[in-house]
């Protein structure tokens, strides 16, 4: 496996609303994604050479404040090829969202772990693609159970290379 | 996030060398109103006193309270200049609203990336200097407080112009760094709301109770990190040294030389390695499929089959255990337990020491050299032995079919035939029995009786001690010197017998045919006739000690032969006849009986 793209909560954009706050947590920059409102954050990249195979999201994450219960993230992806008949400027066109839990967040607020997604939906991306990364909270989510804001620290995309 | 001010007294200010209001300057950042303002409510504010300054304001008196507009105006020596608008803006949504002083006469005002206001006034190249900056009401006090939140303000000693408003517009970072007096993110917390993270040390000073509220929706305007490059599959690795755990995921596809402290895991296959010192535990969790000269310390356990290991030399501390079978090893000294759950199918020159227990059959053991200690016990036959020296019993099930030089101390007890035994020399200690017949047999010594249930078919050059007593007839005794110490009986005919001495008493049932030389010693007493003497052969040298005595009444002790004589010798004892009708005589004329 080969690392893609790191996405940091400095590099991320944001929807006009439900947005994950831009804070710092212990002053680490942090997005603090809300336990009642999905809230979404997005990235943008081009798709680098070699892009191959499997890929996969790695977020790290830490509580704000629960010990117990568990998260849910989605991870989704637009990838746009030159030419494609998506009017940038007024839509999106996201691929279904991929699911990752943890079903137990760490026993610490404030310890970090690591939920890993398979990007099985990844919007037939290719080298050179246009590529939207869309991070959103699934606090619908029957696995999401965590009271209070989950940190997310960063997302590190990574194919099979 | 974003800093709430909703009292009187809340302000963020700055007092220490505030810019300067009277030339160039841009002042900006994010506004929300969350409710209609019903007075003046500064919003920015760069002050010398009060008939000095420069301000943003709120108005909201005119409107039917939902909305509000944003104004601009100036006071220079107490003469107040102001320029409205008349676009309303609405409560709660985020307006950025910056504040250019472009030369000593203009302020423009931008709201949103757009020129909503362009004031034009009299000069302030003389205004009385500035001597505070604040946000959040008109001064350091309690005037004018505004009931908004703000997030990301920026400030810079430059009049910048739309473009790069628009440019500082979506970017919490400043995009211009020029002049830049200052920039504050506003990030929650107490004195963090405060911080001024351009480098220039112009933080805020908070001013009353101020509290962090949602931000706008407004990226810190970082990229996105993306690797230069990524290493292709299946790249070559170079000699590296590693200090503490190396953990690769992927396949480790050649190291050379490489020298390593800590464990070392490797999720995939580990495919060759040369001369590769390890400390530490080593655990594989595929197969290993080649290796060599490697030095272990530790413990080994693959958990797959050792499916071929060649090793010039294996030293092995502690135990080793093989889920598999074991198929080939040369020249391993091993210590401790060795337990092989299958067949051990060859081993050259192994030293054991402990017990060997084997579950299945020996099929071919060669051994130049096997010394056992304690107790050898086949379950099956034991097939061939050369040159094999036992301590203790040895239990044969089987027949022993040769046996070549072997020395026994013990009994021996077949079971079987004594098929071929063949001794250049048989030295037996103890009694020999044989259920059997014994065929051939060279020159054996044996001490103690002898007893035969058969015939004796061929004796050559037996020296035998004790009584011998042959049930069956001596058909052939062929003796160069036949030596019997004790008594010779003979049930049957003693038919030929060359050059015997015989030492005691000579007793025949039957005829003695012919005698040949023979001393005897003891009285010699004939049921019968003595008879059939050779023509011309001389009974001589009959050494009578005690009588020669006819004792037949019929009989007669008669020389029949012509010229046969009965030569007496040393008789000390009398020759008589003791029948009546016999006589001593010589029946033939030239027949004689003489007693010398």
């Amino acid at each position: 496996m080969a690392t893609r793209a790191v996405l940091t909560p400095m590099s991320a954009e944001f929807p006009a609303s439900n947005y994950p706050q831009l804070t710092l947590s212990n002053r680490r920059p942090v997005l603090a994604f809300d336990a009642s409102t999905s809230e979404t954050a997005y990235w943008t990249v081009i798709i680098p050479q070699g892009w191959t195979g499997a890929l996969t999201a790695l977020i790290s994450y830490a509580t704000a404040s629960a010990t117990s219960g568990g998260v849910a993230f989605d991870v989704a992806f637009e990838a746009l090829t030159s030419g494609d008949a998506t009017d940038t400027d007024a839509a999106t066109s996201f691929d279904s969202v991929n699911t990752g839990t943890d079903a137990a967040v760490p026993a610490t607020a404030g310890y970090m772990e690591q939920i890993s997604i398979t990007l099985t939906n990844n919007d037939s991306s290719a080298a050179a693609d246009l590529l939207r990364i869309s991070l959103a909270r699934n606090v619908g989510h029957a696995t999401d159970t965590a009271t209070g804001d989950v940190y997310v620290f960063a997302v590190e995309i990574r194919d099979a290379a | 996030m974003a800093t709430r001010f909703d009292a009187a007294a809340d302000r963020l200010v700055r007092t220490s060398s505030p810019p300067n209001y009277n030339a160039a300057y841009t002042l900006m950042g994010w506004v929300l109103v969350p409710a209609n303002p019903t007075d003046y409510s500064a919003v920015f504010c760069l002050l010398a006193d009060f008939d000095n300054n420069d301000v943003i304001w709120l108005d909201g008196g005119f409107t039917s309270n939902t909305q509000f507009r944003i104004q601009v105006y100036t006071t220079i020596g107490a003469s107040f200049s102001e320029t409205t608008t008349t676009t309303n803006r609405d409560l709660n949504t985020w307006y950025h609203v910056a504040i250019v002083r472009t030369s000593v006469t203009q302020l423009l005002l931008y709201v949103n990336g757009a020129l909503q206001s362009t004031h034009t006034h009299g000069t302030v190249a003389s205004r009385t200097a500035i001597a505070s900056m604040s946000v959040g009401g008109f001064d350091t006090g309690t005037t004018d407080p505004a009931n908004i939140r703000v997030a990301y303000l920026k400030c810079w000693t430059a009049a910048l112009s739309i473009d790069q408003i628009v440019a500082e517009q979506y970017a919490i970072r400043p995009v211009e760094l020029g002049s830049l007096y200052a920039y504050w993110p506003t990030f929650p917390g107490a004195s963090i709301r405060a911080e001024d993270r351009s480098g220039n040390g112009r933080p805020w000073t908070e001013n009353g109770t101020l509290t962090d509220e949602q931000e706008p929706p407004i990226s810190f305007g970082a990229r996105a990190w993306v690797p230069p490059f990524t290493a292709a599959a299946g790249g070559t690795q170079y000699a590296q040294d590693v200090s503490g755990g190396l953990t690769t995921a992927g396949v480790l596809a050649r190291l050379t030389a490489a020298g390593k402290a800590g464990g070392l895991t490797t999720a995939g296959a580990l495919l060759r390695q040369t001369a590769a010192l390890k400390a530490g535990a080593v655990t594989p969790a595929g197969a290993i499929t080649k290796q060599t000269q490697t030095a272990k310390a530790g413990g080994l356990t693959p958990a797959g089959a050792l499916s071929a290991i060649k090793t010039a030399l294996v030293v092995l501390t502690g135990a080793l255990t093989s889920a598999g079978a074991l198929l080939r090893q040369i020249s391993a000294p091993k210590t401790g337990a060795m337990t092989p759950s299958g067949a051990l199918t060859r081993q050259t020159e192994k030293a054991f020491s402990g017990a060997l227990t084997l579950a299945g059959a020996l099929a071919g053991i060669k051994t130049a050299l096997v010394s056992l200690v304690g107790t050898l016990t086949s379950a099956g036959a034991l097939l061939r032995q050369t040159q094999t020296t036992r301590s203790g019993s040895l239990g044969l099930t089987g027949a022993l079919t040769k046996e070549t030089q072997t020395a026994r101390a013990g009994g021996l007890t077949p079971t079987g035939a004594l098929s071929a035994i063949r001794a250049a020399l048989l030295s037996l200690a103890g009694s020999v029995s044989f259920s059997g017949g014994i065929t051939k047999q060279t020159q054996p010594v044996k001490s103690g009786a002898v007893t035969l249930a058969g015939a004796l078919v061929k004796l050559i050059n037996t020296a035998r001690a004790g009584a011998v007593a042959p049930a069956g007839t001596l058909s052939s005794i062929r003796a160069v010197l036949l030596s019997l110490a004790g008594t010779l009986s003979s049930s049957g005919v003693l038919v030929r017998r060359v050059g015997k001495d015989v030492a005691g008493s000579v007793s025949s049932a039957g005829a003695l045919t012919r005698l040949i030389n023979r001393a005897l010693s003891g009285v010699v007493s004939l049921a019968g006739s003595l008879s059939a003497l050779i023509p011309g052969q001389v009974v001589v040298a009959v050494t009578a000690i005690g009588s020669l005595v006819e004792r037949s009444p019929l009989g007669a002790l008669v020389l029949r032969n012509p010229l046969a004589r009965l030569l007496a010798r040393q008789l000390r004892g009398s020759v008589a006849d003791a029948s009546p009708k016999s006589s001593l005589t010589a029946d033939d004329p030239r027949g004689r009986v003489e007693v010398l």
